[in-house]
């Protein structure tokens, strides 16, 4: 019975294991923030976001914002994404909350704008990239 | 103790532990893992219905124990019920209870199974019934929209003339904000006496959990399967990744899985019975989606049209008093999700928001639809002969084909098709009748 109790922890840890690793690479060749940085340094106009189920409402401002993506202590590459957060935070305390630079590209956004670098209002919510919070 | 089981019963076991895997699993592995895992467990599912057709066999159990494994593992890393650190610790706890239950289940003695099944069994119960005071606000539109209907129903309102505040305040948009309540009129009147004692009708998501255990437990002895499938079903439901999600968000498919199970029970008994058929058509009654599997349970049952007249009578009548009440809300809410324009939604557990994602097609909502009605026909033609199995069977393979190609599927779509699975795997291990 001990034996099939650690078969199934075995199994359990080898899940997780592989699950890890595939979010590992999942993060580190498909991360879209990270996409959105290379194309920032390369110098393509293309918009940072313009899609998405989360808009700016009409309190907050979006920030763009160069933030470190992280697993666990290990930096995994640059992530340049559309961040919103209350419009009388200020670039310089959301850039301390996350860790990298923001600047702001839009103080009152709306759906049909399509200017800036992040459009039609679309964002994500401010919280730190890492493994557990893909 | 035999370490084989029915091999029809196995597939469909699989199969549901694949799609309970598969829907589970989200965010950045959605398409590299869950949805090709979720096609696996359909594929399983074709499977059992080609065993359930062939003279009986058996089977090794390990795949099972494997996968149950890998369920509990997948439930050690869900998502956050973002309550409290106690809540949290217990949820965590729960499927690492359960993999020393799978242990016991696959070499300890009867009476160590027995007593770790029901200390799992205990621990998820907990957990449901925890949920409600360790989320109190859940910010999703569905526990919204129950709420404020099942209050407006207990102060004399009809509950599809009110309108449930955003709870996001606009910030997320999936391509449609419901103007009225889009769901079927039962679960409002199956949540309003929970709403009115308790003040939240997660309570009564939270209840399905044990009402399902006994009688699918008492299923299974009524359908004569070996104790240790009786057992395994058992585990394999309280181990599902997001049973307690289900509660804390207020979806309603706990209550189709109780009245699923309610429709086992009581078809063990009598498969031609009117309580059986009037439990079946009140699956429709409770959501919108089960269309195919009430046309196959028609096609399947034609020796007695009483109980099947019987049967979509008292499903009618869940509906006629709020139609007579004001016929125009009523309508439009129940056909709210069929007659609006809802969005594509690419965050999808389905083959369509894969296909939108690598290739960039969008498919239609005809096409979820025909799915179900096709996968559903054609299962009819091969399961027809195999009964109460294979009318669960043909269910769940009819859902799945029309979830996996649908605009918008979610885990709790594939939580009842799982059900559904599950309930196979009981009914096909039933043993067959000795030669007179």
């Amino acid at each position: 019975m001990r034996r099939a109790i650690l078969r199934s922890f075995a199994v359990a840890a080898i899940t997780l294991a592989i699950g890890g690793a595939v979010e590992i690479f999942a993060d580190a060749a498909l991360c879209p923030l990270h996409r959105a940085w290379r194309h920032a340094r390369d110098g393509r106009p293309d918009a940072v976001l313009d899609s998405g189920y989360r808009y700016a409402r009409q309190d907050e401002a979006i920030y763009v914002c160069t933030t470190p993506h992280r697993i666990g202590p290990v930096l995994l590459h640059e992530d340049l994404g559309c961040y919103c957060a209350p419009a009388d935070l200020g670039a310089d305390a959301l850039g301390r909350r996350l860790g990298g630079p923001c600047v702001v590209d839009h103080l009152r956004a709306t759906r049909t704008d399509a200017s800036g670098a992040c459009r039609h209002a679309h964002c994500i919510e401010p919280a730190p990239r890492g493994l557990l919070n893909p | 103790m035999s370490a084989k089981m029915p091999a029809a019963s196995r597939a469909a076991l699989i199969a549901f532990l694949l799609v309970a895997i598969g829907s589970c699993i989200g965010g950045h592995l959605r398409f590299l893992i869950g949805v090709p895992v979720t096609v696996a467990g359909l594929v399983a599912a074709c499977v059992a219905a080609r065993r359930a057709r062939e003279p009986r066999s058996e089977r090794s159990r390990d795949a099972v124990y494997v996968l149950l494994s890998v369920m509990a593992a997948v439930g050690v890393a869900a998502p956050s019920p973002e309550g409290s650190i106690w809540y949290e610790i217990l949820y965590r706890a729960h499927p690492a209870i359960g993999l020393v239950t799978i242990g016991i289940l696959a070499a300890g003695p009867v009476r160590w199974r027995r007593r770790a099944v029901w200390t799992t069994v205990s621990t998820a119960v907990l957990l449901a019934a925890l949920a409600p005071l360790a989320v109190p606000n859940p910010r999703i539109d569905v526990w919204n929209w129950m709420q404020t209907c099942g209050r407006a129903l207990l102060h004399g309102v009809h509950p599809y003339t009110v309108q449930a505040p955003n709870v996001t305040a606009g910030a997320w948009d999936f391509g449609s904000t419901p103007t009225v309540m889009p769901y079927m009129p039962l679960v409002i009147v199956a949540a309003a006496p929970w709403i009115a004692v308790l003040g939240d009708c997660r309570f009564e998501l939270a209840v399905c959990l044990p009402i399902t255990i006994v009688l699918l437990r008492a299923a299974g002895r009524r359908l004569r399967v070996d104790h240790w499938l009786i057992d395994a079903v058992t585990l394999a439901w309280v181990l599902h990744p997001r049973a307690t999600l289900m509660v804390i968000k207020g979806y309603q498919e706990p209550l189709l899985v109780v009245v699923l199970a309610l429709f086992v029970y009581l078809a063990a008994r009598d498969e031609d019975g009117y309580g059986e058929a009037i439990a079946f058509f009140l699956l429709p009654a409770l959501k919108q989606y089960v269309v195919a599997p009430v046309l196959i349970y028609a096609a399947m049952r034609r020796r007695r049209p009483w109980a099947i007249v019987i049967g979509a009578a008292v499903a009618a009548a869940t509906i006629v008093p709020f139609v007579v009440w004001n016929a125009r809300a009523t309508i439009d809410g129940m056909s709210y999700l069929m007659r609006v324009p809802i969005g594509f939604r690419a965050d999808s557990d389905s083959l369509s928001a894969l296909a939108a994602q690598v290739f960039d097609i969008h498919s239609g909502r005809a096409l979820g639809v025909a799915a179900q009605l096709m996968a559903g026909a054609a299962a009819w033609a091969l399961l027809r002969r195999q009964a109460l199995g294979g009318l669960l069977l043909a269910s769940a393979l009819s859902l799945l084909a029309s979830f996996l190609l649908a605009t918008q599927a979610f885990f709790n779509y594939y939580y009842f098709a799982g059900a559904l699975l599950l309930c196979t795997s009981l009914v096909l291990a039933r043993p067959e009748p000795r030669p007179a």
